[in-house]
């Protein structure tokens, strides 16, 4: 039964299970191969001759693979548990489907399976895998109803798509932006690398370096220069282990600063963290965002897809004091651990007067101890793990320098707290802006002092200096150690030019498309019209839209008609339109009859008219095609003769 | 027009008088080597055409008046026995010539009609087991009373397909008459075409015809015209591929006549009465609406 | 309620294509969306609010790119009917279990894509995948019993181009066809009919009693008696009562319908084999079927009028 359809109907199958890996990381390693069984299933079908199959016998395993799914996701993710049935509905309904019709419904079905990819994934090679796949969709509906090869199928519904993608683009730009109608809830994405709330370095035996992407952004004073802290996420609680998240962390300022020192626009991937990345304190004025009394901003709510925002931000206001409690809170640390490293603070403390000496001393301990900074750290499980960095091990990354230096200030009597966020990025050069991967993952640290208020100490700094300024991908030294971390991607091969030039302009595209593309929403939508239209663009933009409509579907009408006709040749074309202009059309006429009879109603045309019979005659009956002098000569005469015959 | 063509058309019109469309077919049949069927009233020339059309040619010419009792053998020969040489020789019969004229083919028996026919299909006389190979080039005219007049074996549908073509000369104008009656007493010397080109250039000529361009338009064109007494459903029956064929050559010929190495839709036009009328089972009489019927119904492009 | 009113805008739409013959154009074609194109538009609809919900442009331009498909299709779809000749041709009709079919020819200048054809007799639609220039179909109506049926509803349908849009049209030619009676071996002896001459003999002794031949039109100078009155006072026609010949020759036959036995259906399949075996024997023979008399003949047309009383009766 199922071979009634031809076997390249099939490759949809292979596409459900290609986004089924796609979605890996979102479904799980179990659902793949729940989707690779069925898959599997549909081949051997398609290699023997199948049974049919009874209608309990599909009831059941369509139940199985339900309850199978959902048990693979968890119910929790309800998104993703649907997205999943539907995939596996229109796997095995394609199993089981005997009639075009109901293979039209897989299709039509397809509609919607596919473009479920865009809640996970909004990448341009998202939108061009599923552009891919709903043609060749389109030309299996093409040949349920017409019996159509596959390549002059696909090569239609593929000319179609293409010409109705800009349709659909001018449709998304000029269609007004309805607000969401209700919440909905979002896909759950798995933990990816980055940042955590809570911060123990000393556990980590390899940094593990990722080159997703966290962030873009861009200034909008281009002078600006590094290096960029970018801070993401404040740990002002040490329980002796790890540096906890703040918890003023999610509480709101009420009144904005005035005066910002620049404004920067950022895009940040989706996260599993709602927190955003700011400079210095900043803060937004976007409505899906706050700020907080920390100077950081984050997400109301968690989002799938790019999050573009501005930030505005400021230096530190000077502060003479903190409050007491906060004080207390920012010197806190639980008692008897890492005695060595609080009595190497109380002696620095003795010898110096300020908190700049202080700094200085430690310093010059860092220096003078050969630190080495290293992605592959020695591990401790100690309680005193902070003396054993600064006395035993002397090797450590960023999240060790920051953790020790914040504890010695706190032993001082220091405020001081770890901030962990992004350092430095790549700058591309031709759109000016600035790509920060999951490697750029930096940790440093806060200490306040009175009169001044917070600054910013980066111990990391004294040890290597390079990492202040450009990405780590940059940077010479720590090469092979970091690409070793790094595993197989594009960066990792950035020694090669060409592939580096490649990965850039990938990187290029990339952020055109989540700048332009998916993150197109109201407020750019309503800025692009007073750009076009002046101050009443919204009107302006509404006529013109409806205006275009109108077009579009002229243009339409025509554009099917021309397809249904036969195809004639140019030269039949012109015969044709004289002859229908000036003659009821007598069909069994021959042309030089027809000719014959114009010569007779308009005498003073006679020469032109048997030029153009020749032209007609040497293409038509003597088998010669018309170069291109003789077609625009027959062009030429055509359009005489109409217009000197409508006189 | 072919300047040679044109001799001939000329001096067949001294003796066919106005009627060129019919001199041109009757060429036309001659160059695609088909054998041609007059179809027309007693008196009306079908036996002066066929006449001048051997003169013309410069073919040896033999005539035969079909009657009902006549037999196979009065057409193809039989063999005699010869007393002298104690053998059996064989007499050629009529058939053995270059133009045949077969007088009122619709009087003789249907045994003789298809002796004839299908000496004509196969080109030889087989007697006594012995083939004779007929002279080339060999052309049956045949001429034919209307199917009413009485005491006529018509010819079935799969032996008027032989003839390439059915032509009828019809009424002479009134001042072609006044001129026949001019010309009725005189001697037939005088009334005679002369010999215009050999058989020679006639081989040449029918050479030739198969190289005229046949475009795809007009191809299409030949495939709507068959195509349409296929499935209109009017004709009883449909034209045969022989038929489509047929009609092609008749193009080529005619395009030829007039002179052009290529055939437009015209040329199909002209010839395609002629050429398909009898097989479409069409009485001479329903022609010309027919004719109409069938051009208005199929477009040339 | 709702029933009555859906036949009674059927009946109007009929009206509209009342020919043997249509043009297919703008103001006889329908179109609308067909299941699987609802099915579409709901889909779209999906995408549109999963596109707005998630403020997601990609989705949005998905479910835009399937209006725009909808759209197009409407217009493919009306395009690939539009300007279609279709020309009703006549019907064939056959003995009853099998199908008799009618005629209809399709042409078009342009070519046309995926053409179902069905008829009221026939619902499973003859499909056609390209139709360029003409074509002539048959549509099958089978497993009807003996009679005449009007032609009915013939509906010309197309899917094109994606299956989402139904376009369709309707010819009505006022045409009716037959389905003849099915043939049935007749054992009743004295009127089997055979090449033994003995029982046509028995036959033609039946006949010369009835002596009746057939009615011709009344000329003057027949005589009056001759006329048939009966005629004359239901239709004001003169007619004349013909007698057959007293010589009538041996190959004559009238098949009686009163004379066979069996119920009405047999007796009438068994006129229709009697009326094929004559036909095939080259005899000549007359039907009487009550009231309806035809006379005597031979040949096709006289065959077809005969099998057409049949079925008719």
């Amino acid at each position: 039964m199922n071979s009634s359809f031809p076997k390249w109907y099939y490759s949809t199958s292979l596409f459900l299970w290609l986004l089924s890996i796609i979605l890996v990381d979102d479904f799980g390693i179990g659902f793949v191969g729940l989707c690779t069984v069925l898959t599997l299933w549909q081949a051997s079908r398609l290699v023997t001759k199948p049974s049919v199959l009874s209608i309990r016998f599909i009831n059941l395993v369509t139940l199985l693979g339900a309850i199978a799914t959902a048990s693979l996701i968890g119910l929790k993710n309800s998104v993703n548990v649907f997205v999943a049935l539907m995939l596996v509905a229109s796997l095995l309904k394609q199993v089981h489907a005997t009639h075009a019709r109901q293979f039209t419904q897989i299709c039509i079905l397809n509609f919607f399976t596919y473009p479920c990819l865009f809640l996970f994934t909004q990448s341009i090679f998202a939108a061009f895998l599923v552009l891919i796949l709903l043609a060749v969709n389109l030309a299996i509906m093409l040949n349920l109803e017409q019996n159509l090869r596959f390549k002059s199928a696909l090569k239609i519904s593929a000319k179609g798509l293409v010409l109705v993608l800009p349709v659909a683009t001018l449709l998304v730009i000029f269609l007004p932006k309805l607000p969401a109608f209700w919440q909905l809830p979002a896909p759950q994405n798995q933990a990816k690398t980055g940042l955590s709330e809570n911060v123990d370095p000393f556990n980590i035996a390899n940094l593990s370096q990722s080159s997703d992407l966290v962030f873009r952004a861009s200034f909008e004073d281009t002078q600006q220069t590094g290096p960029f802290y970018w801070r993401a996420i404040i740990h002002d609680e040490f329980d002796g282990r790890q540096w906890k998240v703040s918890e003023y962390q999610g509480t709101n300022i009420r009144a904005l600063p005035k005066d910002p020192i620049g404004t920067a626009t950022i895009i940040a991937q989706p996260s599993q963290l709602p927190w955003l990345y700011g400079l210095s304190y900043s803060y937004s004025t976007n409505a899906k965002l706050n700020s907080n009394v920390f100077g950081t901003v984050y997400l109301k709510n968690l989002s799938a897809k790019p999050v573009e925002y501005q930030i505005d931000f400021t230096d530190f206001e000077p502060q003479d004091s903190l409050r007491p409690w906060y004080y207390s809170r920012n010197i806190a640390l639980p008692d008897d651990i890492n005695q060595q490293a609080r009595q190497l603070a109380r002696d620095w403390d003795s010898q110096s007067t300020t908190t700049s000496q202080f700094i200085e001393l430690m310093k010059r301990y860092f220096l003078q101890n050969g630190f080495v900074y290293t992605l592959t750290p020695t591990t401790t499980q100690s309680d005193n793990r902070i003396d054993d960095f600064l006395f035993s091990s002397f090797n450590g990354f960023c999240g060790h320098y920051a953790s020790a230096a914040a504890f010695l200030l706190r032993s001082a009597g220091i405020p001081a707290r770890l901030i962990s966020g992004y350092l430095g990025g790549e700058k591309n050069d031709n759109q000016g802006y600035y790509s920060v991967y999951q490697y750029d993952a930096h940790a440093w640290v806060e200490y306040f002092t009175p009169g001044i208020g917070w600054q910013r100490l980066d111990p990391t700094a004294w040890i290597a200096p390079e990492r202040m300024t450009g990405s780590l991908s940059q940077l010479e030294q720590l090469s092979s150690e970091f690409k070793s971390g790094l595993g197989y991607s594009l960066i990792g091969l950035s020694n090669w030019q060409s592939i580096n030039w490649l990965r850039l302009q990938l990187e290029e595209l990339d952020y055109q498309w989540t700048r332009v593309v998916i993150n197109f929403d109201k407020e750019k939508q309503g800025a692009l019209f007073k750009e076009w239209f002046g101050s009443n663009g919204q009107l302006w933009a509404g006529i013109f839209s409806l205006f275009m409509l109108l077009l579009l579907s002229i243009a339409l009408f025509y554009l099917s008609k021309q397809l249904t006709r036969h195809k004639c040749p140019i030269e039949l074309v012109y015969y044709n339109a004289i002859v229908s202009d000036f003659k009821e059309q007598l069909s069994g006429t021959t042309a030089k009859q027809h000719i014959v009879e114009l010569c007779k109603l308009f005498p003073e045309l006679e020469v032109s008219l048997w030029q153009f019979y020749q032209l007609i005659e040497k293409s038509q009956y003597q088998q010669k095609p018309l170069n291109k002098l003789e077609l625009g000569e027959l062009k030429r005469l055509y359009k005489s003769i109409k217009r000197k015959a409508r006189k | 027009m072919n300047e040679e063509i044109k001799k001939l058309t000329d001096a067949l019109s001294t003796v066919i008088l106005e009627k060129p469309e019919q001199i041109k077919l009757a060429i036309c049949s001659l160059l695609c080597r088909g054998h041609l069927l007059i179809e027309d009233l007693p008196g009306m020339g079908k036996t002066t055409l066929s006449h001048s059309l051997a003169d013309v040619l410069g073919l040896t010419y033999r005539r035969v008046q079909f009657t009902s009792d006549l037999l196979p053998a009065d057409i193809t020969g039989t063999s005699i026995f010869n007393r002298e040489h104690q053998s059996f020789e064989f007499h050629p019969g009529p058939i053995f010539s270059q133009v045949l004229l077969a007088d009122e083919i619709n009087r003789a028996s249907p045994k003789t009609q298809s002796a004839l026919l299908e000496s004509m299909e196969e080109h030889q006389v087989t007697i006594d087991g012995v083939s004779h190979e007929l002279p080339s080039p060999f052309f049956v005219i045949a001429t034919q009373n209307p199917q009413h007049q009485s005491g006529t074996h018509p010819l079935p549908e799969s032996q008027l397909d032989r003839f390439f073509m059915r032509i009828s000369l019809g009424y002479p104008s009134e001042i072609a008459e006044a001129q026949l009656i001019k010309l009725a007493g005189k001697a037939r010397k005088l009334t005679r075409a002369p010999q215009v080109i050999d058989g020679k250039t006639l081989l040449a000529y029918q050479q030739v015809v198969p190289n005229i361009v046949l475009s795809d338009a007009i191809i299409d064109y030949i495939l709507r015209l068959v195509n349409y007494t296929r499935s209109s459903g009017q004709f009883s029956d449909p034209l045969s591929p022989r038929a489509s064929i047929a009609l092609a050559a008749a193009s080529r010929a005619y395009a030829f006549i007039s002179g052009r190495d290529f055939v437009i839709p015209d040329d199909v036009q002209a010839v395609f009465t002629s050429v398909c009328a009898h097989r479409l089972g069409v009485t001479t009489t329903n022609e010309a609406e027919v004719q109409t019927q069938v051009f208005q119904n199929v477009p040339v492009h | 309620m709702i029933n009555r009113l859906k036949w009674k805008v059927k009946q109007h739409i009929y009206k509209r294509h009342q020919r043997s013959e249509i043009r297919l154009s703008h103001n006889n074609i329908y179109i609308l969306p067909s299941k699987d194109g609802g099915f579409f538009i709901a889909v779209a609809l999906l995408n549109f609010v999963l596109g707005i919900n998630y403020q997601n442009n990609l989705i949005l331009a998905v479910s835009y790119i399937m209006a725009v498909m909808m759209i197009a299709a409407l217009f493919l779809g009306f395009f690939n009917l539009n300007n279609t000749n279709v020309r009703y041709l006549g019907s064939n009709a056959n003995f009853s279990p099998y199908s008799s079919s009618i005629r209809i020819s399709i042409s078009s200048s342009a070519e046309i894509q995926s053409l179902r054809l069905s008829s009221e007799y026939n619902q499973t639609a003859t499909h056609i995948s390209k139709v360029s220039d003409e074509k002539v179909l048959e549509l099958g109506a089978p497993e009807l019993p003996r009679g005449v049926y009007e032609t009915g509803v013939i509906k010309i349908l197309s899917y094109f181009p994606f299956g989402l849009i139904r376009t369709w049209s309707y010819i009505k030619p006022n045409d009716a066809f037959y389905v003849y009676p099915t043939p049935l071996p007749v054992i009743d002896t004295e009127f089997s009919f055979g090449s033994a001459s003995n029982t046509s003999q028995s036959i033609q002794q039946k006949e010369r009693s009835v002596e009746f031949d057939h009615l011709s039109q009344y000329q003057k100078g027949m005589s009056l008696s001759r006329v048939s009155w009966k005629h004359y006072a239901k239709t004001e026609q003169m007619l004349v009562k013909q007698h057959a010949p007293e010589s009538a020759d041996l190959h004559r036959v009238i098949f009686d319908y009163s004379k066979l036995s069996g119920s009405k259906e047999e007796r009438l399949s068994k006129l229709c084999t009697l009326v094929l075996d004559a036909d095939k024997q080259q005899t000549s023979y007359a039907l009487l079927l009550q009231q309806n008399r035809i006379p005597f003949g031979q040949g096709e047309t006289h065959k077809l009028c005969c099998l057409e009383a049949l079925s008719e009766f």
